[in-house]
């Protein structure tokens, strides 16, 4: 039998603030998205003061000044970089790993025998090391590891580490009917609704549910879920809902290229076409990763640059996407070398409705949508590339408002930490 | 995302352990005796995804000047006598870990720098230890 581990950083974007701001130890804070807009991130503190997330900054910033809660603009090679870090430090406990999401990842930790003990010592490793609190849930499924890491999340008893067969199968069923259908994994906001109306309430009434029942009235991914939920591992960890939770467009160069502007043109393309696939999806991607290389067959210089950049909006929009690669590229590419490959990678991707329910801030101009069913006809009818993104949509008008933004303390040599 | 995507590393510094300095003419038998290169990465580093670089802003420890680079292993159990970065205040110190015959403090090597006790209810709070200097000197 399998089992699964899914590891993430509590409250991620406010523990990478807190790691070099011991000073805010136990003291409230929140993280704002690009052109500090919305708050996108709060620590425990901030949650418990009521302060919402998504909301506008501004509706929040009176409740902010009363109970002086530190407020930050989003600082991504911060976070990127501590990412990076925790992943890296995460992979050390398992033979294999799935990055989900910039905090968080599944390990196979099948055939580990005291998985208490382990769960602690991966807890350790990470809070020791980088100075990251992060919660542990496993489970013989992806879906009752993420399951479990909201137990090890929402009950201080657990002390951060919780695995379902440490339940006997009756309490193990009475805390699945503590949590609402809707908090199961894969199971979205609509499909939720139609279940309620079936009587499915809870994610014990899904475990329960007849599944060929639920594969009749949804479909095989719904039908999984049950199947998951009876610790059944359907899902291994490199097939996540294929096709759609990740999209890439990579490809290596005739010859080798040094120069950013040629690398620049190469990541719009790759962009290009992954929003194109993005788009007849109908779905929106919440993360887009860059990856650049060198040729490891040739006997130069050797670097992997990698790096993500969370969107604060899902977005399938050419020319935002773009906006974010290209700040992403220019974070690491490293003018010494000579690459052999680029790519990008969309991650995060759910349906393109989902924008909604997160906003709060300007909805992206439906106007632009338009823009990218007539640029995607376009090229369906004409051929690929007839339309592509001018210069213009590449280069530096993208200048966010970040009047809050932190040191980048491990990325940039000037903004180093000084001893006293 | 599916496979984990080997991230990057800071870029290696190779220095080749021998090599011809001379161009022109044959190469020089030595170079087929070239191994390996010498990498400052992992010769200073010894777990870098925990390893952090900070700055020395004044003389507290011998040995380590003001401007100086800190190299600082996180993941690393700090001992007696080892230099560490420590939070104080609302700021980071460089100071030494004393830790012996029931003496839990921080002290400078330099005069003029007040003890830092672990007393009543305030515990020390030690970030890191430092395991390297980098200083350049042109």
């Amino acid at each position: 039998m399998s089992t699964f581990a899914l590891v993430d950083g509590n409250s991620f974007y406010a523990s990478c603030e807190r790691v070099f701001r011991p000073d805010l130890a136990g003291r409230p804070i929140i993280v704002l998205s690009n052109n500090d807009g919305c708050v996108v991130a709060r620590s425990a503190e901030a949650k418990a003061l009521g302060i919402p997330a998504f909301l506008p900054f501004y509706q929040v910033q009176q409740l902010c000044r009363k109970h002086r809660v530190t407020v930050f603009s989003s600082n991504y090679a911060l976070y990127g970089d501590m990412s990076r870090r925790m992943m890296n430090v995460l992979s050390r406990f398992a033979p294999v790993q799935e990055i989900y999401s910039i905090d968080e990842c599944f390990l196979d930790v099948t055939g580990i025998t005291d998985l208490d003990s382990h769960g602690h010592r991966i807890r350790q490793a990470v809070w020791q090391g980088l100075g990251i609190p992060t919660c542990v849930g496993m489970g013989s499924s992806k879906t009752l590891a993420k399951l479990a890491n909201h137990v090890a999340k929402k009950r201080p008893e657990w002390n951060g580490v919780f695995e379902w067969d440490w339940l006997n199968p009756r309490e193990a069923d009475r805390l699945l009917a503590e949590f609402a259908v809707g908090e199961v994994w894969g199971i979205g906001r609509r499909i939720a609704e139609k279940l309620t109306l079936m009587n499915i309430h809870s994610a014990l009434d899904l475990k329960q549910a007849d599944p060929r029942h639920i594969k009749r009235k949804f479909n095989v991914v719904v039908e999984r879920t049950v199947a998951e939920l009876n610790g059944v591992a359907c899902l291994a960890l490199e097939d996540v809902a294929p096709a759609k939770q990740q999209i890439i467009s990579s490809r290596s160069f005739s010859r080798l290229v040094r120069d950013l502007p040629s690398l620049s043109a190469s990541i719009s393309h790759h962009v290009a076409r992954a929003a194109e696939k993005l788009r007849a999806q109908g779905c929106a991607a919440g993360l887009i990763g860059v990856s650049i290389r060198t040729n490891p067959f040739r006997d130069l210089g050797q670097y992997h640059g990698y790096t993500c950049v969370p969107l604060v909006h899902p977005s399938a929009d050419t020319l935002l996407l773009n906006q974010a690669a290209q700040a992403a590229l220019r974070a690491i590419w490293r003018k010494e070398f000579s690459y052999h490959k680029a790519g990008v990678i969309l991650m995060d991707i759910g349906p393109a409705t989902r924008q909604q329910q997160d906003m709060f801030s300007p909805l992206p101009d439906p106007k632009r949508s338009r823009l990218m069913a007539a640029i995607d006809k376009l090229n369906r009818d004409f051929g690929s590339g007839t339309i592509k993104l001018g210069a213009e949509g590449l280069t530096e008008d993208w200048r966010m408002k970040q009047e809050k933004k932190s040191p980048c303390y491990t990325t940039r040599v000037g903004d180093i930490v000084q001893l006293r | 995302m599916h496979h984990p995507i080997p991230l990057s590393r800071s870029s290696p510094l190779r220095i080749p352990l021998v090599a011809s300095s001379v161009r022109a003419g044959f190469p020089s038998p030595a170079d087929d005796y070239v191994q390996d290169n010498i990498n400052l990465n992992t010769l200073l580093v010894d777990d870098p995804d925990c390893t952090f670089l900070m700055m020395a802003s004044n003389d507290a420890i011998h040995g380590i000047f003001k401007g100086d680079y800190v190299l600082i292993d996180k993941a690393r159990a700090p001992v007696h006598g080892n230099v560490v970065v420590a939070a104080h205040e609302d700021g980071f110190v460089l100071r030494r870990l004393h830790k012996q015959q029931g003496m839990l403090a921080l002290l400078a090597d330099a005069p003029g720098y007040p003890l830092i006790p672990a007393e009543g209810d305030y515990t020390l709070q030690i970030w890191g230890v430092v395991i390297a200097v980098v200083r350049r000197l042109v």
